[in-house]
């Protein structure tokens, strides 16, 4: 990241903070302004709605503005165009942030997400490579984490990694390496004070994303179904059975060891990482050992979940200042802002019921219709 | 841990900008000496609730001979009334104003003993017919009910299914809307989207104006306006009179809601009314232009930028929280 940009990724991490604080009523009106002063931000931003309908725009200008040069470009020469229509987002991206000082504007999120796509497709059409595409890939993405501080870049190029390792020879053994490699390379960048916010969460990203490919490597289903060898293009091949008891202990140990080092650090995003692995591999148990009906695991799970979660709300609270051994179960200086929105849609995308069929009297008859009321679907 | 706002804090507390008592949580919690796994329980909650109501719904449709319909339809009941108890127990007095201290699991037990009490009821229609030939009422009935226990317990996630449930009783669903879009019939179904969405944006503005559950205007008011701009977008047609009604009105309505957004700071509400506003003048040109040999590629690309422009020109009016 450029100097200033990395000095105003700082401030805004500081602003961002007082505003959660101020929403909290932990500090009044004044104290907020006067933390503002003290961290002035010089970016130009936009809010989250403005900011996707800006983004909105500039993905159909772009993608516009290709079509209209592929049309006056010679047919021989439509795959170079595609390579330097990437690069040069890229470099729209680079003055955007730069000159421009422009974050959180959507524009140059835009620009970077279709300057990773087209100089990729570029490569990938000249080339005719798919280990040459990913390796272009994790290199672009990679950039532009670097450059940009984009956490979305930094999960691509992560995934373009494994994806080009499971292309090697002993491609599973290398995602479980690396697995075990990138982790503590960069978590402890993922606390640098030397690294600006940004940087920082690319580098919890990468650290989260190569946990999911240690994850998938050590899977018990992916070991069976060869999956990691199917991504690398050479799905054939026998396991040797001997290995095969180390990969079930892999499918439980995974979710436990990610949910200790989340309790053990107190990175809660880490937590949640370890919650929905447990769960996986709670799913991947079901599908080979059958402990019961499924309808009675389902249920009794959900209950078994709910009843955990109320137990630890009501441990937690239960502490001396509502806390014990760091954690606590109040929002505390949560920024929920999007929160409630994301659960209705959640809600609704889950639970709303199905629509009655349309108005045909002759057909409406009694019984026999959707069961969907309150949300649960089905019929009989 | 946030070393950045670590040291922020320590200098805010020097400067005495922050009182030392201000200082130690948030500097606490910067230093990751103290978490909150408030979103995470949440989260458990969200996975309890979904995972129980696919045991559930499981449950009806696999075990019908074994278990028999009356076992079932009291299972249910039970588990429901099991939840709206618990609820009741735990939920604060009645208020007509936002209660912000409320038990984090109030929520998704409610919306548990919700779900449970709407799939008995839909299971003893199915089964026991007692409605007859009147069943599509029992999503009427179910949409009363989440409305009261939505208000009565404050639940802006049960009140927006109660939205729904009323919406699937006019035959309105997320599924319809795209079939609605994807073909320019039924008239009486997009009379039921824009008619659902009419109601429930002066519902919106009804919590506002009366001063009753204000906090939960934006669900019905989003909820509402997105049902009329998908019904008058569904009608646009290039081929038919029709069809350029509902350009126009797509257009008119849009602009209207944009401004309207605009002028309140309701920013969500501002992208909608644009975006409407975009498709209908879109609509419109591409009727008087066609859209024969390249002319769609430059309308977006010189509308696009010119959209651009115009919302970064401005910006400085429009101060969104980022």
């Amino acid at each position: 990241m450029r100097q200033d940009a990395q000095q105003a990724d700082r401030r805004y991490a500081v602003r961002r903070e007082a505003r959660a604080w101020h929403a909290a009523e932990a500090i009044d009106a004044a104290t907020l302004a006067a933390i503002e002063a003290a961290y002035p931000d010089d970016r130009r931003r936009l809010g989250p709605a403005l900011r996707a309908l800006v983004a909105t725009f500039t993905l159909v200008a772009a993608s516009a503005c290709f079509g209209i040069l592929a049309l006056v470009t010679p047919r021989s020469a439509e795959e170079a165009l595609v390579l330097l229509f990437g690069i040069a987002l890229l470099a729209l991206t680079d003055l955007q942030t730069g000159p421009l000082r422009r974050s959180q504007a959507g524009a140059e999120a835009a620009t970077a997400l279709l300057g990773v796509i087209f100089a990729t497709a570029g490569i990938g059409v000249l080339s005719e490579d798919v280990s040459a595409t990913l390796a272009a890939l994790f290199a672009i993405g990679a950039l532009a984490a670097w450059r940009w501080g984009y956490a979305l870049a930094a999960a691509v190029a992560t995934i373009a990694l494994l994806l080009l390792l499971a292309r090697l020879p002993g491609g599973r053994s290398l995602w479980i390496a690396a697995g075990l490699a990138l982790p503590p390379l960069f978590l402890p960048a993922g606390d640098s004070a030397r690294l600006a916010p940004s940087l920082r969460q690319c580098a919890r990203v990468v650290a989260g994303v190569a946990l999911l490919g240690l994850y998938f490597a050590f899977h018990i289903g992916s070991w069976d179904h060869h999956l990691v060898e199917e991504l690398g293009g050479a799905p054939n091949g026998a396991h040797g059975v001997a290995l095969r008891p180390i990969f079930i202990a892999g499918t439980a140990l995974v979710p436990l060891g990610v949910l200790v080092y989340g309790l053990r650090s107190r990175r809660t995003e880490f937590l949640t990482l370890g919650v929905l692995l447990a769960l996986a591999s709670s799913v991947t148990l079901r599908f080979y050992v059958h402990v019961a009906p499924l309808w009675v695991v389902l249920s009794a799970g959900g209950l078994f979940v709910i009843a955990l979660g109320l137990g630890l709300r009501r441990f937690l609270h239960g502490g001396p200042d509502r806390e014990r051994f760091g954690f606590t179960a109040e929002p505390l200086f949560d920024r929920g802002a999007g929160r409630g929105v994301a659960e209705i849609a959640a809600g609704l995308a889950a639970f709303a019921p199905a629509a009655q069929a349309g108005p045909e009297p002759d057909t409406l008859k009694p019984g026999g219709g959707r069961y969907g009321g309150g949300g649960a679907s089905g019929t009989y | 841990m946030n070393p950045d706002v670590a040291s922020a804090v320590d200098r805010l507390a020097a400067a005495g900008t922050v009182s030392p008592e201000q200082a130690r949580p948030f500097g606490r919690v910067a230093r990751r000496e103290l978490a909150s796994v408030h979103r995470e329980l949440r989260l458990l909650l969200y996975a309890g609730v979904l995972t129980t109501m696919a045991g559930a719904s499981l449950l009806v449709k696999e075990n019908l001979e074994r278990i028999g319909p009356l076992t079932i339809a009291l299972a249910l009941g039970i588990g429901a009334a099991g939840c709206l108890a618990w609820v009741a127990r735990h939920a604060a007095a009645f208020s007509w104003a936002e209660d912000r201290n409320s038990h984090l699991a109030l929520d998704y037990i409610l919306l548990l003993g919700v779900l449970l009490l709407g799939a008995d009821l839909a299971y003893v229609e199915a089964q026991f017919t007692p409605l007859g030939s009147a069943w599509p009422w029992h999503l009427l009935l179910m949409a009363l009910v989440m409305a009261a226990l939505a208000l009565r317990y404050d639940s802006r996630v049960v009140f927006s299914l109660a939205l729904t449930t009323f919406a699937a009783w006019r035959g309105v669903s997320a599924a319809v809307l795209g079939q609605l879009l994807l073909s320019s019939r039924a008239d009486a179904l997009r009379a039921n989207v824009i008619g659902c969405g009419v109601l429930f944006t002066l519902l919106g503005l009804a919590c506002v104006r009366s001063g009753r559950k204000p906090h939960f205007e934006p669900v019905a008011l989003y909820f509402g306006w997105i049902l009329i701009l998908a019904g008058l977008l569904s009608g646009v047609d290039s081929s038919t009179g029709a069809g350029l009604a509902y350009e126009i009105l797509l257009l008119v309505v849009g602009s209207a809601v944009a401004a309207w957004a605009l002028a309140r700071g309701r920013f969500p509400l501002f992208v909608l009314g644009v975006l409407a506003a975009y498709s209908g003048v879109t609509a419109l040109a591409f009727r008087s232009l066609g859209t024969a040999h390249d002319l769609p590629l430059y309308w977006f690309f010189f509308t696009s930028i010119a959209m651009l422009f115009g919302l970064l020109a401005a910006r400085r009016h429009m101060q969104e929280p980022e």
